[in-house]
């Protein structure tokens, strides 16, 4: 894998890379496995094998019931039914619950063991929806380019229309597919292939080891990874698929300290720079931001205050006022793409406030992130020299019940 | 949110809020002109990376633009 020097990254920056897009093999010649973490399945996950078996005649399907309990009555009879679809779906059982990353690498062990070798594995959770094109667009602009290490699927989202917060991470998910559009070839490509629906080449989940277990959020953590080992990932744009959002605020916390303190770890782990660059900026600025204001007011009512040029006041209101103009402009002419869009979705984007209200609601998640990481450090280092085992079990167990941890400990606490 | 905070478009909102209460009080011309410098500079460097990030799509958009539309969303949930 050619590696990319530094000029050729920063040309990229306004001037992305460009990926072959025709595939030297076609999808039937190639051998597809598809990887399906499940726990507590439910009947959209009958759907997802049947959709997958209809329409990708060459597919195999490994399901991998991550030790669901029995006394949740229902599962049972949804694996049973998804094996009877058809003999390219297996069903292999986790020893002990083991969390999506854990059940996809004893699927991928599962597979050695049997001596079998796919050319691309697909990951996907058990509750996506999808369109009869969708992996073998996926594979199509995966073997396109041997760069690439893996490509995700478009993400959308198929409960929307629940309320108000399903119906803004509805914007927000068709945001995330612009971004991820407007990442392609920049750097290493987007920042996370997301765990809903990606296509790895399996070179590349070999030499990256697989996935790491009981990480927050272990889909950021490889794609990181995949861009250290020297690969590219993109975006299929024509793969389409739908995921269920969280419904309730409660939820949608949860998952959101999970993603947020989880992203954290990932850059702060990370070895190589151009893996976790998006984040970088984007820490980067809001931390100077933030400092930059609080220096301002603290400067302004004490010492070194005095006039301030005018030039500089207009320059602040320009930027700032003409950034948002923009910004809105897009997000507006970008709605003709959001196909599920109603008069709901139209009256929210224009209004503004609701979608600015969400984005700044999460800066408090954000804020919350740093405070974790820093305190975790911080007690971190002290434990070193002093005995602190009480105070620091306990504020790490109370920041765990708001929704902060280092690991990702059972299904039911996120 | 962070996804689109390191391209500077998820910053803009909150940086514009926080610039316009900035902008405001700088209007009255009494601060620290050091650290109104570096905040104006801040906010060109966020403008920069929105703007270069929509030079990105755009030239993106040009080869695969057309993909990001799902012909058949209306025979789904949504329009049954």
């Amino acid at each position: 894998m050619k590696s990319q020097t530094t000029p050729s990254l920063l040309k990229s920056i306004i001037s992305p890379r460009r990926f072959n897009d025709r595939p030297k093999k076609s999808f039937e010649k190639v051998r597809v496995f598809a990887i399906i973490p499940s726990f507590k399945p439910r009947a959209i996950t009958t759907q997802l094998i049947e959709d997958l078996v209809r329409w990708n005649p060459s597919l195999t399907i490994i399901l991998v019931d991550d030790c669901t309990p029995s006394s949740y009555l229902p599962g049972a009879e949804i694996f049973k039914k998804c094996t009877s679809i058809s003999e390219r779906v297996t069903l292999i059982r986790t020893p002990e619950n083991t969390l999506k990353a854990g059940a996809i690498n004893y699927a991928l062990s599962y597979l050695q063991k049997n001596n079998i070798r796919p050319d691309v594995v697909l990951t996907l959770d058990d509750d996506v929806v999808i369109e009869r094109n969708t992996v073998s667009e996926m594979i199509s602009s995966l073997l396109a380019d041997e760069r690439l290490g893996a490509v995700c699927s478009q993400s959308r989202v198929f409960n929307k229309n629940k309320n108000l917060i399903t119906r803004l991470q509805g914007l927000e998910y068709l945001g995330f597919n612009a971004t991820r559009l407007a990442d392609e070839g920049f750097f290493h490509g987007p920042l996370v292939m997301h765990g809903m629906l990606t296509a790895f080449r399996i070179s590349a989940l070999e030499k990256v080891r697989g996935f790491t277990e009981h990480h927050l959020i272990e889909d950021y953590e490889i794609t990181a990874r995949l861009k250290e080992a020297g690969f590219d990932v993109r975006l299929a744009s024509a793969a389409y698929a739908w995921t269920e959002v969280p419904e309730s605020l409660i939820d949608l916390w949860k998952q959101r300290t999970r993603w947020i303190s989880g992203g954290v770890s990932v850059v702060k782990d990370s070895k190589y720079w151009p893996a976790v660059v998006q984040d970088i900026i984007g820490h980067t600025l809001f931390i100077s931001t933030i400092l930059v204001l609080f220096a301002f007011f603290l400067l302004t009512f004490d010492f070194g205050a005095g006039p301030i040029p005018p030039l500089l006041a207009y320059a602040i209101l320009f930027f700032s006022v003409v950034q948002t103009l923009i910004w809105f402009l897009f997000q507006l002419w970008f709605m003709r793409f959001y196909d599920e869009r109603d008069a709901w979705d139209w009256i929210i984007r224009i209004s503004f406030i609701p979608e600015f209200i969400y984005a700044n609601s999460l800066t408090v998640v954000l804020l919350g992130a740093y405070l974790f990481h820093i305190t975790d450090s911080l007690l971190g280092f002290l434990a070193r020299h002093i005995r602190i085992f009480t105070i620091r079990g306990w504020t790490l167990s109370l920041f765990s019940r708001v929704g902060y941890s280092k690991q990702w400990n059972t299904r039911d606490s996120h | 949110m962070l996804v689109l905070a390191g391209n500077g478009g998820g910053t803009a909102s909150l940086v514009s809020v926080l610039a316009f209460g900035g902008g405001s009080i700088l209007f009255s011309a009494h601060g620290n002109t050091f650290i109104a410098a570096f905040f104006c500079a801040l906010i060109a460097v966020s403008f920069s990376l929105t703007a270069a990030m929509l030079i990105r799509f755009s030239i993106n958009f040009k080869r695969h633009g057309h993909e990001l539309r799902c012909p058949r969303v209306h025979n789904r949930f949504f329009h049954p």
